[in-house]
């Protein structure tokens, strides 16, 4: 089988740990690992340290804000999603086009998925932990409409979508308008869960430009 | 070596123009085509404009700037960016596109991450600081503003700022080195002040036929000195003058509480907005135009008092001691009623010191041709793309 090359762009990683996404990715990341798979995480940090090899598998690329102070969680974002983009930029071109795809972990860094996508070719899948609209108590608010415009263009630019229920499923294609097909579900505490993001990895890698 | 093709970000652009950034940019960018380098221009959609079309041979992408409510102004810019970055991208992936150029920060982060994924090199031009805007950096809001232009001037390959004023102040306040800042003046186009246009009907508007007219044009604010003028006018007795005061700004009202607190509403008028016509128009009949300027980074209102054939009273501030030289071009003053006075004042009484400093004036303002400043951009440009090309940042 031929080698698959991921980029996982999440905006927690164990040490960075803000909620229960940190540890998923983590999982996801072991078990990536237990099937020879070698991954790249891209998130962020304040730390001055910007590379971590954590195994022969495992690298991390920790990205910092360049601009600071930031005035809201929306700007905090889209200016790291820059610094996101130089990082993955530099190892695609210091890797000689090796990157396959991204899985883009939540919101936060669906424009950095977006953008290289559509720069650079590489095909990407938004996989959606929650939504803006269960989360957040006004959804009407004008921050909360910037975060699900970004969910939004995640929905419709990214390759594939993976949540982890059905009723995340129907609630994601309530609300963004996406096709069914374009949605899979897969529970991280099923038996074969790792295999179907595998497969779901290699589903999409064909679509890489170039 | 061949020259670049450009791709220029600019949050304005005509017809949604804000500020002197468009006109600037829609000046610039057809210069640059004239002397046969293929331009686009990425800016923010504007009703009516439409999404692509070619300018006289300028290349314009109109990107859907986010129309639904932000939190505030920096969000608004925020979202804004990656519009523009999203649509730009395929933009770029599918046309020759080898240096880009930001115009401020609000172009910043698209113009960067587009940078880094194409690796295509990155020149900004600065047309002001925020801590020139605001006499410092006092708030989060302000310095979050601040640290955006530090990391787009950081990530440039070059800047290019309108004068050595502006140079010194982003060396000091963005910590960038002057070696690697261009100083590229604004320009102007003269043709713009020669129209066919009735000048008498236009003067009768603002001024009776036997009162000398005094003009200023800029935002009313703070840095512009405008309050100046109004304290000047009492020591203007025994001159039958009007004052012409045009444009708007948080000022305004206090300008004309002043005017009217002085009993000199016969002789001062506070005019609000008035079209780009008019306005050329009137530097076009002006006995002197004044540019009593606190904080100045250029000063493109002296360009086009030059180029219509008042004569100029002025500070000197930033970047109008480099445009201007005292009794050449125009009359210096200080920054305090009097001296503001003395200066009209002797405009107004000498007139054959009045004509020599319209006729120097109107050799000197040819400097400001926007052909001049498309080659000296163009230099900035040849000087990035050499050493471009003898590095190794580049793609596989």
């Amino acid at each position: 089988m031929s080698s698959l090359n991921p980029v996982i762009l999440s905006w927690e990683y164990p040490p960075r740990i803000v909620g229960d996404m940190a540890h998923q990715v983590e999982h996801l990341t072991s078990g990536l690992n237990k099937a020879n798979i070698p991954t790249m995480i891209v998130t962020c940090h304040d730390s001055p340290y910007l590379y971590e090899r954590r195994s022969s598998l495992l690298e991390l690329f920790w990205a910092s804000n360049p601009v600071v102070p930031q005035i809201s969680v929306i700007t905090w974002c889209l200016t790291l999603n820059s610094e996101i983009e130089r990082i993955v930029a530099d190892l695609y071109y210091s890797r000689s086009g090796r990157i396959d795809l991204l899985d883009v972990h939540e919101w936060h860094f669906i424009s950095a998925g977006t953008n290289l996508k559509r720069a650079l070719g590489i095909p990407f899948i938004f996989t959606i932990h929650s939504l803006e609209d269960q989360r957040s108590p006004d959804t009407s608010s004008p921050l909360s409409s910037c975060i699900k415009g970004l969910e939004r263009m995640g929905a419709k630019e990214s390759d594939l979508v993976i949540t982890q229920s059905d009723s995340m499923k129907k609630e994601i294609m309530k609300i963004h308008e996406i096709p069914q097909f374009k949605i899979i579900v897969v529970p991280h505490t099923g038996r074969n869960w790792i295999k179907e993001i595998i497969q779901s990895y290699r589903k999409i890698t064909p679509k890489k430009r170039g | 070596m061949k020259t670049p093709n450009i791709l220029m970000f600019a949050w304005e652009y005509p017809p949604r123009i804000i500020g002197g950034l468009a006109p600037h940019v829609y000046e610039l960018s057809q210069a640059l085509v004239k002397k046969k380098l293929k331009v686009h221009v990425a800016t923010c959609d504007f009703p009516g404009a439409e999404p692509y079309e070619v300018v006289d041979g300028v290349i314009v992408h109109r990107v859907d700037s986010y129309s639904s409510p932000t939190p505030d102004f920096a969000t608004w810019v925020a979202m804004m960016n990656v519009n523009l970055q999203r649509e730009i991208a395929e933009i770029i992936a599918s046309n020759d596109i080898t240096l880009l150029h930001a115009h401020d920060w609000l172009v910043a982060s698209a113009s960067i991450g587009l940078k880094h994924m194409f690796r295509i090199p990155l020149v900004a031009t600065i047309h002001s600081t925020e801590y020139g805007r605001r006499s410092g950096i006092h708030n989060d809001y302000q310095r979050m503003i601040s640290s955006t232009e530090g990391w787009l001037t950081r990530e440039a390959w070059r800047i290019i700022c309108c004068s050595k004023y502006m140079a010194k102040e982003i060396n000091s306040t963005l910590s960038i080195p002057e070696t690697r800042i261009d100083v590229v003046p604004n320009g102007i186009n003269t043709t713009l002040f020669k129209t066919q246009i009735d000048l008498e009907q236009l003067r009768s508007r603002f001024a009776q036929p036997d009162e000398r007219l005094v003009l200023f044009v800029g935002r009313l604010v703070q840095e512009k000195g405008v309050s100046t003028i109004v304290e000047a006018a009492p020591h203007l007795r025994g001159l039958n003058v009007k004052i012409v005061i045009v444009g708007e700004g948080y000022l305004k009202e206090e300008l004309i509480r002043r005017v009217n607190e002085l009993g000199l509403s016969d002789r001062v008028f506070v005019t609000g907005f008035l079209e780009t016509e008019t306005i050329r128009g009137l530097f076009r009949v002006a006995d002197v135009c004044v540019i009593p300027s606190i904080y100045e980074p250029f000063g493109i209102v002296a360009l086009e008092a030059m180029a219509g054939g008042s004569p100029i009273v002025t500070t000197g501030s930033g970047g109008l001691g480099e445009i201007l030289e005292h009794d050449r071009t125009a009359t210096f003053v200080y920054q305090n009623p009097e001296s503001l006075a003395w200066g009209i004042r002797k405009i107004l009484t000498d007139h054959k010191y009045a004509e020599n400093l319209k006729e120097e004036a109107s050799k000197q303002v040819k400097k400001y041709d926007w052909g001049a400043i498309a080659t000296s951009t163009i230099s900035t440009y040849m000087r990035t793309m050499l050493e471009y090309n003898e590095g190794k940042w580049k793609p596989f």
